[in-house]
């Protein structure tokens, strides 16, 4: 399992997401307040900003060290400020059969391409499914796939979906990719007779759109001891405001919902004081977008 | 400190206590005294038990998105604050702030649970009255939804022919009660006690376990895959819990006799242990360790349920809001 992290909304100082708060993504690589896993396996993140060359397009960063070693992302985080950002803290079995490389580190994107993907869970038995996946991918990205994980594979299948995957797209365009993604992967796991419990916590971005899933394939069914993901639904949480920063000694936006202009939603809220948070609902999506009206968003049920 | 201005005897969450349970009760109870503008306690603190006020009055709030607040309740001398947290092992879920100089009693959850366990009468007494008052809560909580809209993109099709529910044989499903955390503090002997007093059901994805507005059927215990509740709505389901290996369902109707508050349904092909109707209801007058675990679980659920509820409306509104000062086309 992994740790994962959204932003859309004003600039912000990525140290303040992804350092300052007492629970920042950064600490969930040893100290996660949900789950029994450290995530040791690489750290990657997309942002944007209008700041910087290619407003559109996402400066990505990755590396396979253990995250909180990483001198690079420190400085980095300390002077880039973005109005959207993707970050990933990856998590992995500790088995040797792993494959911790770069091509597997998340947030994935192909070059040229907009939206950038990162996932929390597993599919299960993923290598038996893997060839009967490919004919769902565009032939043009079948190439770019480098990684040889599951979540390479839902991004592939994600963009494949969608009838525009150079963009524009809006956040409904990637929801519905999304879902026909999902109905793939069942119907390739009911050929298969693949029944264990799957997590496919997804967020993606493409710098206007933030779209969290909460999703689990055959949630609760598992045949050998009882484990996370399988007994209870990976977490997703979500807090909406402006002015995001360090306020009476906590980390929060504030002016209340009817004044947001950012959310962050991640797979688990950023404070240990989870007051100012919300779960996204099991088996949904949160969609948000940022435009000339603001922030707006809303939840939708994902009957896949 | 003075003595309280509220006999024991007043206080809603004792009543039908009579003096023998009160004076057992009152021995477990550490006096409390806070001024004006001092917290009982704030939300995210560890809930370590519940509040009795005798004398004066305490403001409860409780923070929402964007560093909202709202303000909940006012409770005086006589009642009680943070009941829920003597069933509950988790967190506050609002603050409490002493109006005015403030005394009573607190109960510390863990002598309370030393206490239920014992089959002490007081203790299971004040458990009893803590699960009516969730149960009246989930209640009134479920009919606010119902009157509030909700958008299409939140309503779920039905599965036009669901599945039939059919029993199943008891292989395989001892090792599997004993397995799920909820089970692991049963001894052997009682966790044989549940299943012989349970129906084995398999559920496909689809399959109606209650209807709401229907008649009480029981109490199922989710061993695989997992069951939604959910509320009726026009072309479809609007989800609000989803519940998977470990825990109750149908928690409210079988422990206050009503009739089903909410739809229920199987989001994943589930293993389902049924505990009849009669035998759910029966479980509050039987003092073996069996059914004080059994129903320890059921309070904690009802709780857990409750607070789950309450999340759900609050981000129900919450996007609600934020959508009408964007001028966005799409509501929830």
């Amino acid at each position: 399992m992994c740790r994962m992290l959204g932003y859309l909304g004003a600039p912000v100082l990525l140290d303040d997401l992804l350092y300052a708060p007492d629970s920042s993504l950064l600490k969930q690589t040893v100290d996660a307040q949900m789950l029994s896993m450290l995530n040791l396996a690489g750290f990657g993140f997309a942002a944007w900003s209008d700041q910087w060359q290619g407003p559109d397009a996402p400066l990505c960063y990755r590396s396979t060290q253990v995250a909180v070693f990483d001198k690079n992302i420190q400085a980095m985080a300390k002077k880039l400020s973005a109005r959207a950002l993707v970050a990933h803290l990856r998590g992995v079995p500790y088995h040797a059969a792993t494959q911790v490389n770069l091509e597997n580190v998340h947030p994935f994107n192909f070059e040229g391409l907009p939206l950038v993907l990162a996932h929390n869970g597993d599919l299960a038995a993923f290598s038996q499914m893997r060839f009967d996946l490919v004919e769902h991918v565009r032939p043009e990205f079948r190439r770019l796939i480098m990684g040889s994980s599951d979540s390479a594979w839902l991004y592939a299948l994600v963009v494949s979906q969608l009838e525009s995957p150079a963009g524009p797209n809006t956040a409904e365009a990637l929801v519905r990719a999304v879902e026909r993604t999902l109905a793939i992967v069942r119907q390739v796991r009911e050929r298969h007779g693949i029944r264990r419990s799957s997590s496919v916590n997804l967020i993606l971005g493409d710098g206007r759109n933030l779209v969290a899933v909460r999703f689990t394939f055959d949630f609760g069914v598992f045949d050998v001891a009882p484990f996370q993901g399988g007994v209870e639904f990976l977490s997703a949480w979500y807090t909406l405001g402006r002015d995001y920063g360090l306020k009476d000694g906590e980390w929060k936006m504030v002016a209340g919902p009817e004044r947001a202009d950012s959310v962050i939603v991640a797979s688990e809220p950023l404070t240990r004081d989870v007051a100012t948070w919300v779960e996204v609902p099991e088996y949904s999506a949160l969609m948000m977008t940022r435009d000339e009206a603001g922030c707006h968003g809303r939840v939708v049920a994902l009957d896949v | 400190m003075a003595e309280p201005d509220v006999d024991l005897a007043s206080v809603t969450a004792f009543a039908g206590l009579g003096p023998g349970l009160l004076a057992s009760l009152r021995a477990s109870l550490e006096p409390f005294a806070v001024a004006a503008g001092e917290a009982l306690f704030r939300q995210h603190d560890p809930a370590e038990g519940m509040h009795v006020i005798t004398r004066g009055c305490v403001r409860i709030q409780g923070r929402t998105l964007a560093d909202g607040l709202s303000h909940l309740a006012d409770i005086g001398a006589g009642e009680v604050v943070g009941e829920f947290g003597l069933v509950d092992q988790g967190r506050r879920s609002a603050s409490a702030e002493a109006l005015e100089p403030t005394a009573g009693y607190f109960m510390p959850r863990e002598q309370f649970e030393r206490l239920l366990f014992i089959g002490d009468p007081a203790a299971q007494a004040v458990a009893r009255e803590i699960r009516a008052l969730a149960c009246r809560r989930t209640r009134a909580t479920l009919a606010a939804m119902a009157d509030e809209a909700v958008g299409p993109g939140e309503r779920r099709d039905v599965a036009a022919e669901p599945g039939a529910v059919r029993s199943r044989g008891e292989e395989g499903v001892l090792e599997m009660l004993q397995a799920l955390h909820q089970f692991r503090h049963f001894k052997p002997v009682e966790t044989a006690e549940v299943l012989a007093a349970v129906e084995v059901l398999e559920a496909p994805r689809g399959a109606v376990l209650a209807s709401a507005g229907e008649a009480a059927a029981g109490l199922w215990i989710v061993l695989r895959g997992a069951v939604r509740t959910g509320l009726d709505r026009a072309g479809g389901v609007e989800q609000l819990l989803v519940h998977g290996p470990g825990k109750l369902v149908g928690v409210v109707a079988a422990t206050d006799g009503g009739a089903q508050p909410a739809r229920l349904d199987v989001r994943e092909n589930a293993l389902l242990l049924r505990l009849p109707r009669p035998a759910a209801h029966a479980l509050a007058d039987d003092a073996r360790p069996t059914a004080v675990k059994l129903l320890d679980l059921v309070s904690k659920q009802l709780v857990a349920d409750l607070r789950a509820l309450s999340r759900h409306q609050g981000r129900k509104r919450s996007m609600a809001a934020l959508n009408a000062t964007a001028g966005a086309s799409a509501h929830v």
